[in-house]
């Protein structure tokens, strides 16, 4: 237990670096410039960069071409959320079991799932499964990209899984699977980047044809990459979803 | 649009940081400090939008008529899609590490973790 005293130093101590941040804060944002409007050079550089890119959405040209390298860094980032999750609760010997859980208390028997809910969740997934592939395949046509079709591929199964079809959901995605898809997203990701690197001289360049704007096969990698990213963040959101699934808050002494 | 208005977006955000910096530096509660978290992190989205919001700007997309359409900064809504699957995926991190603290120590109260305990 912290003393009360050390706990009133601790946040004097935060309350006079917080205002000094606050302060600092404050006085960058009303420092931005307020002439930076849409349509001045910064957003032509923008709209000349797309078109030369032939991605016709300018938000999948920034982040499939522009900073492709940052965006393998959040794909990392996500790889790491779910197998940090699967070692964090992996379980460790002796700890706390408790002898009855509380999902197992007596009274405690959950009702079942409705029959409305469970028609229309299951009635939107196919609808939501082509959502997802015209939203991961429209990336550098339009509005949609790589991240959305995956988060879009996540809700079709969780849509699933509110139908009250937990097994069906699990049959659907078989864990081997989703590693392998998060091995094809990843590894695609680093190979596309490295032939870039060995044909066009840097890592992660636009080497494949650029085609015509508008086409599905345009735009060289933006569009792969996009289709890359859709797999790596459908497998670790699932791996994310599925690892808190299996895990219950209280788990029973072993009998 | 006057300036108030502009930066005002901002200015909240801004709050939400310190706030959120406010509760995880104080809290008494795991999952509570996981929501401080969250919220300093909605601060950041706030920033975004007011960084990314001009008047009049229209999706960055060039698939329709382009003529006389004022596009966003794209630049911005990449962050702002990287932020949001980031931060789901760090969100569901720190619950995870909750749940090992509460299944290792029993405990929930940073103060009476000892390995926690600043």
């Amino acid at each position: 237990m912290t003393p009360p005293g050390m706990a009133a130093t601790r946040t004097g101590i935060f309350l006079v670096a917080a205002s000094v941040l606050g302060v600092a804060l404050v006085h960058g944002v009303l420092g931005l410039p307020t002439d930076a409007t849409a349509d001045g050079p910064y957003a032509r550089t923008l709209a000349e960069l797309a078109i030369g890119q032939r991605s016709l959405n300018t938000v999948s040209g920034v982040l499939f071409d522009l900073r492709s390298l940052d965006t393998l860094g959040e794909a990392l980032a996500l790889f790491a959320a779910a197998a940090g999750l699967q070692v964090v609760l992996s379980e460790h010997e002796g700890e706390g079991r408790v002898p009855t859980p509380r999902y197992a208390r007596p009274g405690r028997t959950a009702p079942p799932t409705s029959d409305a809910v469970r028609t229309i969740a299951l009635a939107f997934v196919p609808f939501v499964t082509a959502l997802a592939l015209v939203v991961t395949l429209r990336g550098h046509l339009g509005v949609g990209g790589g991240l959305q079709g995956g988060a879009l591929g996540l809700a079709a199964l969780a849509l699933v899984f509110l139908g009250g079809r937990y097994q069906a959901q699990r049959r659907l995605t078989p864990m081997a699977a989703l590693d392998a898809e998060e091995t094809v997203g990843i590894g695609g990701y680093v190979a596309l980047g490295l032939a870039g690197l060995a044909v066009g001289g840097s890592l992660l360049a636009n080497v494949l044809p650029l085609g015509t704007p508008g086409q599905l096969l345009s735009a060289g990698t933006i569009g792969v990459l996009s289709l890359l990213i859709a797999l790596e963040a459908r497998a670790a959101l699932l791996l994310i979803v599925i690892e808190a699934q299996e895990e219950p808050f209280e788990r029973e002494l072993p009998s | 649009m006057s300036r108030v208005v502009e930066v005002l977006p901002m200015l909240v955000g801004l709050w939400l940081l310190l706030v959120g910096m406010y509760g995880a530096a104080t809290t008494r509660h795991l999952v509570h400090l996981v929501v401080c978290v969250s919220i300093l992190h909605s601060g950041a989205w706030l920033l975004l939008l007011g960084v990314g919001h001009r008047p009049g700007v229209t999706a960055p997309t060039l698939d329709e008529d382009v003529g006389g359409r004022v596009l966003a900064d794209p630049v911005v809504q990449a962050l702002a899609v990287t932020d949001v699957v980031v931060g789901a995926a760090v969100t569901a991190l720190l619950i995870a590490l909750t749940f090992r603290v509460k299944r290792r120590f029993g405990e929930l109260d940073p103060r009476e973790v000892h390995v926690l305990r600043g």
